[in-house]
């Protein structure tokens, strides 16, 4: 039987991997970019919408955001990426996935945000519309810049989030890091691409979930 | 009826009455598998969170040192990655575990670091004088713990825990990719058997019916819970 | 055995890393006594009674409780100890989570290992003593801080401390709900119970204090009965001190 060394630390199969890797570490930060840029956009006005007063409008909105916190990001997923092609709609797997998380993550995001714009208290709208602000002068200066304030932790918690899920690629084989490190696992035998991916999603992530943990503590205090 | 084709054509590819007759069964009892797969996996999430919160109060550095690294890398680490390695890679070294065994314990694990985590912000934001108040009146350590401390740290994170715990349990149908005979799973391969994109719309729908109460509940909760401040 | 003072503390230091908060202090409580501790702020009047139940461990002296020395005694038995006297917080402190009735209750079946029935008994008649036995069922958000601050001395008084100890226990409360607690005081005072005060109701202290404690900078600086201090103080301290309260109790 082989030791632990040899199965999951292999520094010779793990020198050959590398280079497939990084094909995928540039896939998985393509997507990212993609995902959290318009995420972060689309969620803001999901929420705007969300808690705006005017119920046609939000209520469609808020069951929307439900629909997408209920549904596994895979099953959406994958509903995207084999369901749509027989509506007619070919999408390459980037696009896919792309279409598929953005819808599930503009929803946690506008969770977020909603939470953000209703820690604004309602002394700022009053005092904002005194001193002759327009609605969108309102929101642009005074209440989004102190929702964002407020849940800056909660913004950065669901980023990282976002980039765990990007993993998820890898099941449609798009090839992300998950999935080239798979690959190499496959034709290696060997799962030490596996246990370098982890170690690169842990270099990528772990000062972001040290850096939640201290800003939910301070704000505990 | 005179509906357009395009119409017709989009509801039979997708809401198909026989395909929904031919697979409800396989369905149903692979939601049953998804219910007692999240079902054992938050209680013991939640459970294993608890308990290292616990001994992370005590203080001791070691314990603390081993804790947080547990907590940072189970919620730094894709989960997919990790029910790769425990698939794939144990048995390597002489470890057999079935799918679900793989994903009851990855799943259970990162709930049990977010969980610890969230017990543990609310035990530091807990006043001081609430710990003075059981220890002056003659009350132990442990006991204070248990009966002033603990109860106001769930209280205050009854939220993010029941957010993170669906978050955690709407991942079993990572089972999928491991052969975890869940809803997604049994749903894809019918789809890819009966070439009908009916299956896919069944998985959505058998979620829908899991998950949408409890989002609606985890709303409600929340509303609640943040009046009460 | 009766000649012994109920609380006797000798020669007790604390100090906070290099900072001397505590140097030397001296006091006795006799049984029955009413003592009250001023002082300027920062001058080590919370610490001392902290120490008394050793929330602070002394850095070195000894504080003897009916006779017994607590500061030497092992962590094991501290929880015992600790059962002898009954702090009052500033804050109140009471637990948010559980009923007024629950909140008396708990320490009692914890620490004392009394069953439900006796402590449920013992809280409803320490809630009457203290005018709130109609408020058993309220939740501690409920009440007015007056009634919190009643409530935390049921809750120390059902534990049959031997003394209480009361740390500016009217500074949080609105005016007016001030005498309610202050009038509980005065009845434990009349049943006999022995207290140590620290407290800024220098009319309370004329009235009710059998002595007055002046503390300031880690040291008791005078100490007699009510009118010796207030009304002929020794120390230029204690002079500027009482001129400056009774100036600021003047103002308002
Ligand atoms: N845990 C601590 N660590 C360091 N210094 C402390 C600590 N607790 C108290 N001190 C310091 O000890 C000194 C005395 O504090 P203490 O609370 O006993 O004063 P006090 O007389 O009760 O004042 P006040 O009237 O403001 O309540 C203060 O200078 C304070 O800063
Ligand atoms: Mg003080």
């Amino acid at each position: 039987m082989p030791g632990i060394m040899e199965m999951f630390f292999n520094l010779d199969i793990m020198a050959q991997a590398w280079p497939l890797l990084l094909q995928g570490l540039w896939m998985t930060l393509r997507l990212c970019a993609v995902v959290i840029g318009l995420g972060l956009v689309g969620g803001l006005l999901l929420a705007l919408a969300a808690t705006s007063p005017r119920r046609w409008l939000s209520w469609p909105v808020m069951a929307l955001i439900d629909l997408m916190r209920a549904l596994p990001p895979l099953v959406l997923l994958i509903f995207v990426y084999s369901g749509m092609p027989f509506a007619g709609v070919e999408m390459s797997p980037f696009m896919a996935v792309a279409v598929a998380f953005l819808l599930n993550n503009s929803a946690y995001y506008a969770e977020v945000y909603r939470a953000g714009l209703q820690s604004v208290p309602a002394g700022q709208w009053e005092a904002a519309r005194a001193t002759g602000l327009s609605k969108g002068q309102m929101l642009g200066h005074v209440v989004i810049p102190q929702a964002v304030r407020n849940v800056l932790p909660d913004l950065l918690s669901n980023t990282i989030e976002v980039v765990k899920l990007t993993s998820l690629a890898s099941v449609v084989s798009l090839s992300e890091l998950l999935y080239q490190a798979n690959m190499a696992r496959s034709v290696t035998y060997n799962s030490s691409p596996l246990v370098m991916a982890a170690a690169v999603y842990l270099v990528l992530l772990w000062p972001m979930v040290r850096l939640v943990s201290r800003y939910q503590r301070k704000l505990a205090l | 009826m005179n509906a357009p084709a395009g119409f017709q054509r989009f509801v039979e590819v997708f809401f198909d009455g026989a395909i929904i007759d031919r697979y409800l069964p396989d369905l149903l009892s692979a939601m049953v598998t998804t219910l007692w797969l999240g079902a054992i996996i938050i209680v013991t999430g939640v459970a294993v969170g608890l308990v290292l919160a616990c001994l992370r109060s005590l203080q001791v550095w070691w314990l603390t040192v081993s804790i947080v690294m547990f907590a940072d890398i189970l919620r730094a680490l894709p989960p997919l990655v990790l029910i790769l390695i425990f698939y794939f890679g144990l048995p390597g070294l002489g470890v057999m575990m079935s799918g679900p065994l793989v994903l009851f314990i990855v799943l259970a694990a990162v709930l049990a670091a977010f969980c610890e985590e969230i017990f543990w912000a609310g035990l530091t934001a807990l006043p001081r004088g609430q710990w003075e108040a059981g220890r002056a009146t003659g009350m132990s350590f442990a006991q204070t713990l248990i009966s002033v401390a603990l109860p106001q740290a769930v209280r205050m994170g009854v939220p993010s825990l029941v957010n993170r715990s669906l978050a955690i349990t709407k991942m079993t149908a990572l089972g999928s990719v491991i052969g975890v005979k869940e809803v997604l799973a049994v749903s894809s391969s019918a789809q890819a058997m009966s070439g009908s994109a009916t299956p896919l719309t069944m998985a959505a729908a058998a979620y829908l019916a899991i998950f949408l109460p409890a989002v609606i509940f985890a709303r409600w909760l929340e509303r609640r819970f943040s009046w009460k401040v | 055995m009766a000649q012994t003072p109920m609380l006797e503390i000798t020669a007790l230091e604390k100090r906070f890393g290099t900072v001397e908060v505590l140097r030397s202090i001296n006091l006795k409580v006799g049984r029955g006594e009413l003592v009250f501790v001023i002082g300027p702020s920062g001058s080590g009047k919370s610490t001392m009674l902290r120490c008394c139940n050793r929330l602070e461990e002394p850095t070195s002296g000894s504080i003897f409780i009916d006779g017994r020395n607590i500061v030497n005694c092992p962590a094991a038995e501290l929880n015992r100890l600790r059962l002898q006297t009954g702090m009052v917080f500033q804050g109140f402190h009471l637990y948010p989570h559980m009923s007024v009735v629950r909140n008396v209750m708990l320490a009692q079946i914890k620490a004392l290992k009394r069953n439900k029935v006796t402590a449920r008994t013992r809280a409803m008649d320490m809630l009457d003593r203290v005018g709130l036995a109609h408020k058993a069922d309220a939740m501690p958000s409920e009440l007015s801080g007056g009634q919190q601050q009643r409530v935390a001395i049921a809750r120390a008084l059902a534990l049959n401390p031997k003394v209480m100890l009361f740390d500016e226990p009217t500074s949080a409360l609105d005016p007016e709900l001030v005498g309610s607690v202050l009038k509980v005081m005065k009845d434990l005072r009349a049943e006999g119970m022995t207290m140590l005060v620290v407290s800024h109701e220098m009319a309370f202290a004329r009235e009710a204090a059998d002595r007055v404690v002046f503390m300031d900078g880690g040291v008791v600086v005078e100490q007699g009965p009510p009118e010796a201090i207030f009304g002929n103080p020794q120390h230029d301290r204690t002079r500027a001190f009482l001129s400056r309260v009774s100036h600021h109790a003047g103002a308002e």
